[in-house]
């Protein structure tokens, strides 16, 4: 894998302006994709991975809403700095995105080849529309239609939850876009739906060399797909690391929480049995670090500012005072 | 889609029958009969008018009435006028009915063409003044009484400015071509704005909510993924979405346009159908006032076929139903 880097997002701030009070969905992420690789964004919900991913693809609903500082550069171009009409150059073509919904995600009153020849257009793939949609069946044969040719003719209700999923994932890849953008892409399937999904993005990216960026709160996904896996609480990233070390090495209080309450094979254990209390609403932080009402660690020290996100190995960030030489914690084994 | 259409015509037939039993009791169980008004009068023979009862078949069963009627009116007759004496109640449906036709025409196009283009405006430019204008006019257009709007409108467009004719349909006969064609639709905008008013602010509350509410769907956001501009996706993909329920409100439109052309005629002296209904009503000619019953109902069940075919063109969810 080349290291690359595709996306770098820097110090990027989305907050949510409600009355007098403002919801920091997003509040200080700093992350790469390089090219070729999956970057996964772990976290419960209400953490802000879905506000990272719209905010990367300029989509955040604004108002409220408004990315209120930072960058987010593709190849080194900074798209936040691009003008609302080039912006829509870039979503589509070298960013797509995926959502959870698939039954409220593609228009009903359009046909599913319609939607696919119509992207195929707007970004100068096929010139007619006649080739957008032989172009839209030979996509749909790609991610497992076996009748095309009558699918494109199809409306979206007339297919199911997993086969508009896939549907979506036909029309992301339709312009072989550099990044992948998925939230939650099975969360709203049947299990076993959910496993041919995962495989088909899998495959999707290997035959397209596009890099992916995988929103989940589930660590099984995780295990599945990513290469590496951010963890995200309070709209903050608090680990940083490679599958690898996440699943034998974890360093952050709520990362170890979240692995301990993955479901195991001899014991299915209550979600997040190990951490108790809900994610604080983001309009209304903890003083210093978000996680310390919940921490079993958390000492004085820990509630007077939000640690900084510290590489505390090679490519290992973590944002923890544990890990913090000049705040003198002693890091505990895990 | 055709299967659908089909069923809708099926449910058509049986409607049209309730129609007409609905019509025919409503006749007959309003008080008083087409001889009330001679039965009062002194002057005339009581024998007399039991003799016509008799022959106007008015003695006859309620039941054995009602399959009379309807035999006539199946053959397109509804009956001999008995305040116009001599004119066939179709004869005066069909001398007036144009005039409402022309009528509710302008008024459904201003109310489309300007409501709904202005509840799209409003939506996309939500809380701004434009918005809060329209908002405005919305209320307004709901809670003015369509006869003191009128009055309103006489009074300050054609006493105090002479800009538009306070009655009638043309100014003087004999005019031909485009000249007749501009006579009537200046006689038609004072009218046909009176007609169109509530219906336009209706539309245009209405085309505004559907659309924030279509804007806000998942769709509309996959669309912006795919990297559509903003006026794709505000006619392709949004419009398209929130005028599917525009649709039923069409299909109420043509009973709303009939019974508020009653008043609007009168206020305007126009000679429509709603003015002759009014007539009907005041010389309890029951002929005619069935008759144009009658019309307005299949009117209204016609606009609610066309509507639920309309539904299915648009949606392609009911279409495969
Ligand atoms: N449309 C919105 N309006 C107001 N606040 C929002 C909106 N969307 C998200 N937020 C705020 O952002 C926080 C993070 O949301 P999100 O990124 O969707 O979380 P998740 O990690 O579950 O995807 C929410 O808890 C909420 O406070
Ligand atoms: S900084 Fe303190 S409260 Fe926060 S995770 Fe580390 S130990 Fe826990
Ligand atoms: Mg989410």
């Amino acid at each position: 894998m080349s290291k690359e880097t595709l996306l770098e997002v820097e110090d990027l701030h989305t907050y949510f302006y409600l009355g007098d009070k403002v919801a920091k969905a997003v509040d200080g992420v700093d992350f790469n994709v390089h090219k070729g690789e999956t970057v996964a964004i772990v976290g419960e919900s209400g953490s802000g991975k879905s506000i990272t991913s719209l905010s990367i693809m300029r989509l955040i609903p604004q108002p409220p809403g408004k990315i209120v500082s930072g960058s987010v550069k593709l190849e080194g171009r900074d798209l936040l700095a691009l003008s609302d009409k080039e912006m829509t150059n870039v979503r589509g073509d070298d960013i797509a995105m995926i959502f959870q919904e698939p039954m409220t995600s593609l228009n009903p009153v359009y046909t599913v080849g319609e939607q696919i020849a119509e992207m195929l257009l707007r970004h100068k793939k096929v010139k007619t529309k006649k080739e957008g949609k032989a172009k839209a069946v030979e996509l749909l044969q790609q991610v497992g239609f076996p009748r095309a040719e009558e699918t494109v003719k199809e409306h979206p209700h007339q297919l199911s939850g997993g086969m508009r999923q896939r549907v979506m994932i036909a029309m992301a890849m339709s312009c072989d876009p550099k990044l992948l953008i998925a939230d939650e892409p099975t969360t709203a399937l049947d299990v076993t739906i959910q496993a041919q999904i995962l495989e088909l993005m899998q495959s999707v990216k290997e035959k397209y060399h596009s890099s992916i960026l995988m929103i989940t709160h589930d660590l099984g996904v995780v295990a599945e797909m990513a290469d590496r896996i951010l963890v995200m609480y309070g709209g903050q990233i608090v680990e940083n690391t490679s599958k690898y070390k996440l699943f034998t090495d974890a360093k952050h209080p709520y990362t170890e929480g979240l692995l301990a309450s993955m479901p195991t094979i001899e014991e299915d254990k209550e979600r997040l049995e190990s951490i108790s209390g809900t994610v604080p609403p983001a309009d209304n932080f903890p003083q210093g670090c978000r996680f310390a009402p919940r921490c079993q660690y958390a000492m004085e020290a820990c509630t007077k500012e939000v640690p900084a996100l510290r590489e505390v190995e090679p490519g290992h960030y973590v944002r923890c005072i544990l890990y913090d030489e000049n705040q003198g914690g002693t890091a505990h084994d895990s | 889609m055709y299967k659908y259409i089909l069923r809708r015509f099926l449910i058509f037939i049986p409607m049209l029958f309730i129609v007409t039993v609905v019509v025919f009791t409503m006749a007959t169980l309003a008080p008083g009969d087409p001889l009330t008004g001679e039965v009062l009068d002194p002057t005339v023979d009581p024998e007399v008018v039991e003799q016509r009862r008799e022959a106007l078949g008015l003695n006859d069963p309620p039941p054995v009435q009602y399959m009379n009627w309807l035999s006539e009116i199946s053959q397109g007759n509804l009956g001999d006028s008995l305040h116009y004496s001599g004119r066939t109640v179709e004869e005066l449906i069909m001398s007036r009915a144009p005039n409402t036709v022309y009528l509710a025409a302008f008024s459904l196009f201003i109310t489309i063409v300007i409501g709904v283009p202005l509840g799209m405006y409003s939506a996309r430019k939500q809380y701004t003044p434009v918005d809060y204008t329209a908002t405005v006019f919305g209320f307004f257009g709901l809670a003015v009484p369509n006869f003191f709007f009128a009055l309103i409108a006489v009074y300050v467009f054609s006493f105090q400015l002479g800009l538009f004719p306070p009655q009638g349909t043309i100014s003087q006969p004999g005019l031909t071509g485009i000249d007749a064609f501009l006579d009537r639709l200046h006689h038609l905008v004072m009218p046909g704005i009176t007609l169109g008013l509530a219906s336009t602010a209706i539309y245009m509350r209405y085309t505004r909510s559907e659309m924030l509410d279509v804007m806000g769907q998942d769709f509309i956001r996959t669309a912006r993924a795919k990297g559509m501009g903003e006026q794709n996706v505000l006619y392709k993909h949004t419009l398209r979405n929130a005028l599917i329920p525009l649709i039923t409100l069409l299909g109420f439109e043509f009973g709303t346009l009939l019974s508020g052309a009653v008043v609007t005629e009168a206020v305007f002296s126009f000679p429509g159908l709603g003015q002759l209904f009014l007539t009907g009503i005041q010389n309890q000619d029951f002929p005619l006032i069935m008759g144009i019953n009658l019309i307005i109902a299949v009117t209204v069940l016609v606009g609610n076929l066309l509507a639920d075919i309309m539904y299915a063109v648009v949606d392609p969810r009911i279409r495969y139903d």
